[in-house]
């Protein structure tokens, strides 16, 4: 009785945060499953049979009812959806015979896009359904790379409005249920969902992806941290139970909350890790490939026997490989599919097996081609801006171009719009177990005092960077550096660098160390955004003003994250991950910002690195509860807040200011563009960009 | 006028008969071959007036600290991105010494640029030897002592010459002061590779055979080893705690090193020619030895080709040293260069609403000029042929 | 003259390899390899990359294997023509040379031709006519050529050609003729975009021209052998042209090795702005994200054709002046 059940959810849970919070009461349960609306069913919903999980959560919604998403939703159309249109090109395939038609392609429950479903209706007020046809224009700068097509053209398996922590529904998977003890969830197939090339996707390519490429040591050597519990490296392993062509289970022995939001968004991670097109990749796989065919194709790459695990990688196509042309008429389950990657350009075709339709029954995307074409650097994308070249962009953007993007708006024809970035700007990273070259007593006695890094904190002049780096779009970080230690205060962080043994100063006016020599820092910076030379300019200035000497040098990105990751960088300034954002808070990736070898030490579970202090395992505590609690609960709120708390409290890493705003540009004739929210959300809504009348 | 006559049998120039002129050719037959070329070189009206400027240059980036008004770090609160200060002298309608207006900068709304509203109430007079921002004169002497400014400390409003960056500093103090890594690092690698690719290419020149098939084929290996995979691994290679100055200076060194191969080449090439010349065989035969048949008699035939060369291979420095830049291999900030300070207006924000931020570029191109002009003048007057 | 050229020939096969060794040497030399380059920027784009990943990409991209045998194996796949795999582009290294290599020669060919067309007079005119208004202008043109930034004025010329003109300069087609097939059009269109970059490179070519060629014929024409010339009655034109240009175009043609590979490597800075698809973009950002074999490719490739364009120059210089042929010998 899968499906009445699951029409059910749909229909009742209208309000689509609300479940999170409401599991709250106690049970550590991961989320309820969230639809959007009821729109979904095909049939009008009839509410049959009931599942425990859900009957006992649904009536808890109403304590979450102040969620955007949630009140502001517009009652759907309740009727049924038996009849599909499709784009022009492909109803002339299906005339011609060379496609089968729309409601064979489309699963039997396609996703429902309306108002408020792919970005609230907060940032998205006026939601309409499209019209087809048109190409999208954008362009990149890397090789074979266009990071604002990669986002756009990515699918997870699950998914939430405006990419946000609340409100996770189905995605490429139709819903999911999770147990009563939050240790066991129940995911539910789209049946009828067809890979790119016709052929269905079922709970068997789940089965291959788990059983022969995560459990296969020749392809994945270590069992990603991240599906273990608590996504941490001493989580434990999910294991998996196929139920039926259309079912699947994971089960934990401890609650992990945070799987919902790792399927959903979390470090981009697509369908692909899960999902994998079984039919095709099993020509490659040395258990089920045809010995002679495999032997073949291992002497065409050039390959010896023993290599096929080299050969199968090089086959499979994870979800960030989309723009590659090695990737063409790879089965995928993107909006559109690459169909050539040659004269400097890359372009995108609608998939005609996509699975998601709009309110009318429209199937997506509604926009028939995205073209890329490849630039040398940032400045040319920002000329072809100006020129009126390109209909959409996000990432080659700068707040410093904004008066430049106003001038030509008009005539170019495109409307800039501010949006929030999903990273916080660049921070000061002090790391504390750098023992390089450069590292002297001095450094490990200070960089390991709280004080010492109030004290650079409060030399720093965050007004002056808000206005001269961000022109004013940002923030204090009061959430994660906290008011204190956020103000700039010269004179206080010179007395306590004073109070701390800092004392002793040259003629120049610099801080000496214990050898008599100046203390200084080393910062090496990697250059990887507009604001972080300059940002790191200030910083160094600010540092020498209270008596810090600095070194600051720009050296190769490649260098630097090679430098990064080796535990050989002592200082650096860069980026991290917006606070609400999930990645960022008491993660591994925020302890390498405090001590690069502690991180390690975690990661590789005290096999390479250094054993970190109490206060670093107390802040890999907090990380580790977070991720078991369901993200948007009260619970998980609460940890949250620790989070912060314990941010504030040790400072691992200086950040110097929140909620960055960062430009994007759209054509003025497209329709459905966000007005707020985080910009990457609307990058991932590009199936629901439509052109309001031809360019 | 014509003393080389004698150096150079069978030239057209008739010898002059005039007697008021022979006395002072009487000086022209002694004179060394330098005291020649200055001689020539006095007359290249051009050429002087450029060296007069390049003095300038010189001495004001070896001065920088003196002829600026502030030091390259610092910062001006709420004058970031601003335009060059009008220098003013009336004031209300009346004629006054140089003065400025205060300026506040506003963001408009609509345009999201930055307008800058002069206070015409309140005239701020320039200030000539004043007192400014405390500096060490050539590292040594302490001083506070400036050419120009408006005052001291940052509650009196500032003049910018060359307006700001985005950070709110003086684009034309920053520029002198790159000028010091810009000016200097071409004539170190310049004159390097210089030295080497004559006496290498002399050497192989003049000696042949296996003196020569040894040093072209290391040319050959040294002239197809690609450099700028080069400069990147030797960057990446240099001393952790080099400053980015140190380290640039440094491959500048090691590439020169390398670098001296195509003048090598023609040197060497010039030399096979000119040692059948008559001239070079009658020297050999009246029993010269090589070093002095090379300097004395070989050297000068080309030494107008040498030195276009290093006239070029100045301003060809520093464009790479922009260029370099401009590609994120070469001097990063906060290091000061022109190349810096150019990678930070390679960017349309200054070409279409900032043009000031692009002055450093004309001085780049103004100190090619100028080099060339020097190098235009010498090659005349070294040209033994020439009057 | 044919043993001259058989003994260079030979003493090319142990530079080739020497080159080899090193080029490949300063391209490992960094720290990290592709796949480091590939994961950070992975992560820095927000995804979470994890020690399986590192695994699959080493082993996929084969990175696993010691350096001296990927070296071995780069090289004699080399020699067998196939240059390797790309490691950004994921695509066969020889794909990209063959779409790349042919439009950059095009380029810099034309570039070069035009800066010959325009430099030989001017410079001939300016060396003749010493210190007039033509030879102050045409210096003065060349310094301008020698002295300016090509990136800057590529942009500045770009941004107005697409705010003033509303010509959108970059790269060699306009959108919807990358992919059309070759058309009297798209060949038009091709012309107007490579007005900027000859402009440019062009500029910066002339300017060097224009100054050896007037300094070395300056040289020519107060030697003896001139003055006879012209003593025996022969016109200014044939005085000119019979020996003094030959002779002054000497050094210009001695540096024609070092322009063969620059024809094929292209101007880098230009292209950049202009993104023109050369291949000196290319290797620019295959250096730095360690894309070894695409690098190893390009650099392979320059190398060669410098040792080739050493040897051809050698042979025209030869072939143009005795004394060097003999150059070897010493009497």
């Amino acid at each position: 009785m899968q499906q009445p059940s699951r029409l059910y959810k749909m229909a009742a849970l209208f309000v689509v945060a609300s479940v999170l919070a409401g599991c709250s009461g106690g049970t550590p349960a991961p989320a309820a499953p969230a639809a959007p609306a009821a729109t979904e069913a095909p049939a009008a919903a009839a509410p049959a049979a009931t599942e425990a999980s859900v009957a006992t959560e649904a009536p808890a919604a109403t304590e979450a009812a102040a969620a955007p998403a949630a009140t502001e939703a517009p009652a759907a159309p309740v009727a049924a959806m038996t009849k599909y249109q499709e784009a022009p090109m492909l109803a002339e395939m299906v005339k011609a015979g060379k496609l089968p038609p729309v409601e064979e392609r489309l699963p039997k429950m396609p996703f429902v896009v309306g108002p408020g479903v792919i970005l609230s209706t907060a940032d998205l007020p006026d939601w309409k359904p499209g019209k087809y046809g048109g190409t999208l224009r954008s362009a990149h700068s890397s090789a074979n790379w266009s990071p604002d097509f990669f986002v756009m053209d990515n699918e997870s398996l699950l998914m939430a409005p405006g990419i946000g922590t609340e409100g996770v529904q189905g995605n490429v998977l139709e819903s999911f249920d999770v147990s009563a003890d939050g240790k066991t969830i129940t995911f539910h197939m789209r049946e009828g969902l067809k890979w790119s090339d016709g052929e269905p996707v079922t709970s068997e390519d789940v089965r291959f992806t788990y059983e022969d490429m995560l459990k296969n040591e020749k392809l994945t050597p270590v069992f990603p941290s991240r599906w273990k519990s608590g996504a941490s490296p001493d989580g434990v392993e999910p294991t998996l139970t196929f139920v039926d062509p259309f079912t699947f289970q994971m089960s934990y022995e401890q609650p992990y909350g945070g799987i919902l939001r790792q399927f959903t968004i979390e470090s981009w991670v697509g369908y692909t890790e899960w999902l994998n097109p079984a039919h095709y990749l099993k020509k490659f796989h040395e258990k089920y490939a045809d010995k002679a065919e495999l032997a073949a194709a291992l002497t065409e790459a050039k390959l010896k026997e023993d290599e096929w695990p080299a050969l199968f990688n090089q086959k499979r196509c994870q979800n960030w490989d989309v723009n590659q042309p090695r990737c063409l008429n790879y089965p995928s389950l993107y909006p559109w599919l690459l169909t050539s990657a040659d004269n400097s350009q890359l372009q995108f075709e609608r998939n005609p097996y996509y699975f998601k339709v709009d309110t009318e029954g429209q199937q997506l995307p509604y926009i028939d081609k995205l073209v890329s074409t490849q630039v040398q650097d940032v400045e040319a994308v920002n000329l072809k801006v100006l020129a009126g070249e390109i209909d959409f962009l996000r990432e080659s953007t700068a707040l410093i171009k904004v008066p430049l993007y106003k001038e030509n708006e008009e005539k170019a024809g495109f409307n800039v719009v501010l949006l929030d970035m999903h990273v916080d700007s660049t921070g000061l990273e002090l790391n504390q177990t750098y023992t390089g070259t450069a590292a002297t007593e001095d450094w490990k006695k200070y960089s390991a005092d709280p004080l010492f890094r109030k004290a650079l904190s409060m030399a720093i002049n965050r007004p002056e960077i808000i206005e001269t780096i961000y022109f004013g779009y940002a923030a204090l970080p009061l959430k994660s550096v906290g008011d204190e230690a956020s103000a700039y205060n010269p004179e206080a962080a010179a007395k306590l660098l004073d109070e701390i043994g800092l004392t002793n100063k040259d003629a120049d006016g610099m801080r000496l160390g214990a050898d008599g020599k100046p203390f200084q820092i080393l910062i090496e910076h990697g250059g990887h955004a507009p604001d972080i030379a300059p940002v790191a300019e200030i910083v160094a200035e600010d540092l020498k003003a209270v008596g810090i000497s600095v070194l600051l040098k720009k050296i190769d990105s490649t260098l630097w994250g090679t430098r990064r990751s080796t535990n050989d960088l002592m200082s650096t300034v860069f980026w991290s991950h917006d606070q609400g954002w999930m990645g960022g808070l008491g993660t591994t990736d925020n302890i390498g910002r405090a001590g690069m070898a502690w991180a390690n030490y975690i990661s590789s579970q005290g096999k390479n690195g250094e054993k970190p202090p109490e206060w670093i395992t107390k802040g890999a505590d907090i990380s580790a509860q977070w991720w078991s609690a369901v993200p948007g609960s009260a619970e998980w709120q609460k940890i949250t807040e620790d989070a912060f708390a314990w941010e504030r409290d040790n400072l691992p890493f200086i950040n110097i200011v929140e909620g960055v705003k960062y430009p994007m540009i759209a054509n003025k004739k497209l329709g459905n563009v966000a007005t707020g929210g985080y910009a990457i959300a609307l990058n991932f809504a590009g199936e629901q960009l439509y052109w309001t009348e031809q360019p | 006028m014509s003393a080389q006559t004698l150096n150079v049998p069978g030239t057209p120039t008739p010898i002059p008969v005039d007697p008021q002129a022979q006395d002072k050719d009487d000086k022209f037959y002694y004179a060394t071959q330098w005291n020649l070329i200055w001689w020539k070189f006095k007359r290249h009206k051009l050429a002087i007036i450029s060296v007069f400027f390049l003095a300038l240059l010189y001495l004001s980036a070896i001065f920088a600290e003196f002829v600026t008004p502030y030091n390259v770090a610092t910062r001006f609160e709420g004058q970031q991105q601003g335009p060059p200060t009008p220098i003013r002298f009336i004031h209300q309608g009346s004629l006054r010494g140089p003065f400025i207006y205060a300026v506040k900068r506003k963001a408009d709304p609509k345009t999201f640029k930055f307008i800058f509203t002069p206070d015409e109430t309140k005239p701020i007079p320039i200030q000539f030897f004043s007192q400014g921002d405390p500096y060490k004169l050539l590292g040594l002497f302490p001083s506070s002592l400036h050419l120009f400014s408006t005052g001291v400390g940052k509650t009196a409003p500032p003049v910018f010459l060359f307006g700001t960056d985005r950070l709110g500093r003086d684009i034309f103090s920053r520029t002198i002061h790159g000028a010091r890594i810009s000016l200097a690092i071409p004539l170190v690698g310049v004159a390097l590779s210089f030295l080497i690719g004559v006496v290498l290419g002399g050497l192989s020149g003049y000696f042949g055979g296996v003196v020569d098939e040894i040093v072209q084929r290391l040319i050959d290996f040294l002239s197809a080893i690609p450099q700028l995979p080069l400069w990147i691994a030797l960057s990446a290679a240099l001393p952790r705690d080099w400053s980015t100055e140190k380290t640039f200076f440094a491959i500048t060194i090691l590439l020169s090193i390398i670098g001296w191969t195509g003048l090598a080449r023609v040197v060497r090439g010039k030399l096979l020619q000119l040692r059948e010349e008559d001239y070079a065989l009658a020297a050999q035969a009246a029993g010269a030895g090589q070093w002095r048949i090379i300097l004395k008699h070989l050297l000068p035939g080309f030494t107008s080709h040498l030195i276009v060369s290093i006239t070029n291979g100045i301003p060809a420095g520093i464009l790479a040293e922009t260029s370099l830049s401009f590609i994120g291999v070469g001097m990063q900030p906060p290091a000061v260069s022109w190349g810096v300070l150019l990678q930070d207006a390679q960017n349309l924000v200054s070409v279409a609403q900032q043009p000031w931020q692009l002055i450093p570029g004309l001085f780049v191109i103004a100190t090619g000029l100028l080099f060339s002009f020097v190098g235009d003048g010498l090659r005349d007057a070294a040209d033994p042929y020439t009057r | 003259m044919l043993a001259f050229i058989i003994r260079r020939v030979i003493t090319l096969v142990p530079i080739l390899i020497l080159i080899s060794i090193v080029s490949f040497a300063v391209i490992e030399l960094p720290p990290g390899d592709w796949v480091s380059f590939r994961i950070e920027s992975l992560r820095q784009s927000g995804l979470q990359v994890g020690e399986d990943e590192i695994y699959r990409l080493t082993s996929q991209y084969g990175l696993d294997k010691p350096a001296y045998v990927r070296y071995v194996s780069w090289v004699t796949n080399m020699l067998q023509g196939d240059f390797g795999y790309s490691f950004q582009w994921n695509e066969p290294v020889n794909k990209i040379l063959a779409e790349r290599v042919p439009r950059t020669m095009a380029i810099s060919l034309m570039s070069l031709v035009l800066a010959w067309i325009i430099s030989t007079p001017i410079g001939i005119i300016s060396a003749v006519k010493q210190y007039s208004a033509i030879d102050y202008a045409s210096t003065f043109l060349s310094f301008i050529g020698l002295a300016t930034p090509g990136f800057l004025l590529a942009l500045i010329l770009a941004y107005f050609s697409i705010t003033v003109i509303g010509f959108s300069p970059l790269g060699l087609f306009s959108q919807q003729y990358l992919d059309a097939p070759f058309s009297l059009a798209k060949l038009l269109d091709l012309g107007k975009h490579l007005v900027l970059p000859l402009l440019i490179v062009g500029l910066t070519g002339t300017g060097v021209a224009i100054r050896v060629l007037r300094a070395n014929l300056l040289d020519e024409l107060k030697k003896q052998y001139v003055v006879t010339a012209r003593a025996k009655g022969l016109s200014e034109y044939q005085v000119l042209m019979r020996y003094p240009v030959r002779m002054a175009i000497n050094p210009l043609i001695s540096t024609i090795g070092f322009v063969l590979p620059g024809l094929v490597g292209g101007e880098v800075v230009v292209s950049i702005v202009l993104s023109l698809e050369t291949t000196g973009p290319v290797l620019l950002r295959a250096v730095q994200s360690q894309d070894l074999y695409l690098a190893g490719g390009i650099v392979m490739m320059l190398s060669t054709l410098t040792v080739i364009g050493t040897l051809l120059s050698d042979i025209a210089l030869a072939a143009l002046d005795p004394r060097i042929r003999f150059g070897g010998v010493r009497k």
